[in-house]
């Protein structure tokens, strides 16, 4: 039962860490571990297969043969991911004091001054966003490969996230409490959520072996699917702001 | 920090110095599972080698040419009703390090013994 159970987990790593490699990779590596665990549980010289000690001793070597397979793109795309969230940690412990809070309910000028500046990162961001979607969707840009599309693009997104973000939290600090009972605040908060997950699941398979499908015309279904996702999920993150304004259920 | 290119790692030795062993005793190839055993008995370890190390190691020295593999005839493997192996097989380069790895350890060997006589 516990061999079996291990063998489960074993499984289900391999599966996890070789999501989004080239087909030929990520079946070799799966291929070689599923023979491995066949010879572990019928060798008669190791009554008790050690499975699960070689499941967790090699975990680091996993995560790093998976990073170096990834391509240089996708190495910069996380790297400002994790360069960005603790950013925002930090902006946040800055801002989250009440010196800072008071100035913003107070002022007549800070409030008008980071909403525009929330609209205009907001506009940004979600304009390239936007553009970047359609083309994997095969919709637009149609002879422009990917890649080079998100070369244009993605130096622009990644501020302009930030910035969006940023002024988001100051706006929020203005009134923590209205927003946080605000329906329409917890859908945008839901559908941002979920669309940064559907970005960083994008970014983790399909679009980790581009090279495949650069120049389709029409990419690939899963990546069709998740730029559907992010397209739908922005539109609902950017109407829910849009409606947040309105005091229906003050 | 980065290693001097051709330099192995003392796991990269043993892979070697076990398959060569191997070779030795009339088995020219080998699959992970079995040079992960073999390592364990020249080590006389508790443990087998991991599968991320062991399949990370055994690929740094397929590119570095000291490997090469082939995957088992799927007829075969269904025969048996287990799946494909992958087989390696030490190359000349292989061979090399290996016999080079076992005459590093026994000069290591003969200075202790000559310090320590």
């Amino acid at each position: 039962m516990t061999a079996q159970l291990a063998v489960v987990a074993t499984r289900l790593w391999t599966r996890a860490y070789t999501v989004g490699l080239p087909a030929a990779v990520r079946e070799a590596r799966r291929a070689e571990i599923e023979s491995d665990l066949w010879e572990s549980l019928h060798d008669p010289d190791l009554p008790h297969p050690q499975i699960l000690p070689r499941l967790a001793g090699g975990v680091v070597d996993d995560v790093w043969w998976r990073a170096t397979l990834a391509s240089e793109q996708t190495r910069t795309v996380w790297l400002t991911i994790a360069t960005g969230c603790l950013l925002l940690v930090a902006m946040w412990e800055w801002l989250a004091r009440p010196a800072i809070m008071e100035m913003i309910q107070e002022s007549i000028w800070i409030y008008p001054i980071v909403e525009s500046v929330h609209v205009l990162g907001i506009t940004v961001f979600l304009g390239l966003t936007m553009m970047l979607d359609l083309r994997v969707l095969g919709w637009s840009l149609r002879r422009v490969p990917v890649s080079e599309l998100s070369s244009y693009v993605l130096p622009w997104v990644a501020p302009s996230a930030l910035v969006m973000l940023a002024t988001g939290m100051l706006l929020f600090l203005e009134e923590p409490l209205r927003f946080a009972a605000n329906p329409f605040f917890i859908v945008k908060t839901v559908a941002l959520g979920l669309a940064v997950i559907n970005q960083l699941v994008f970014h983790a398979t399909v679009y980790s072996h581009i090279d495949e499908w650069d120049l389709h015309s029409t990419p690939p279904r899963t990546a069709r699917v998740c730029a559907a996702c992010s397209l739908l999920l922005w539109s609902i993150v950017l109407i829910a702001s849009r409606l947040v304004a309105y005091n229906w259920f003050g | 920090m980065r290693r001097k290119p051709g330099a192995l790692v003392p796991l990269e030795l043993a892979i070697c110095v076990a398959a060569a062993d191997l070779r030795r005793t009339g088995a020219d190839e080998f699959h992970g599972y079995l040079i992960a055993k073999e390592i364990k008995e020249h080590a006389e370890s508790r443990l087998l080698t991991a599968y991320g190390t062991l399949y990370r190691a055994l690929g740094r020295l397929e590119q570095m040419g000291l490997l090469a593999s082939r995957w088992e005839d799927a007829q075969a493997a269904a025969d048996d009703n287990r799946p494909r192996r992958r087989f390696y097989s030490l190359t000349a380069a292989g061979e090399e390090a290996a016999a080079q790895a076992v005459r590093a350890a026994a000069e290591k060997r003969g200075k202790k013994g000559w310090a320590s006589a």
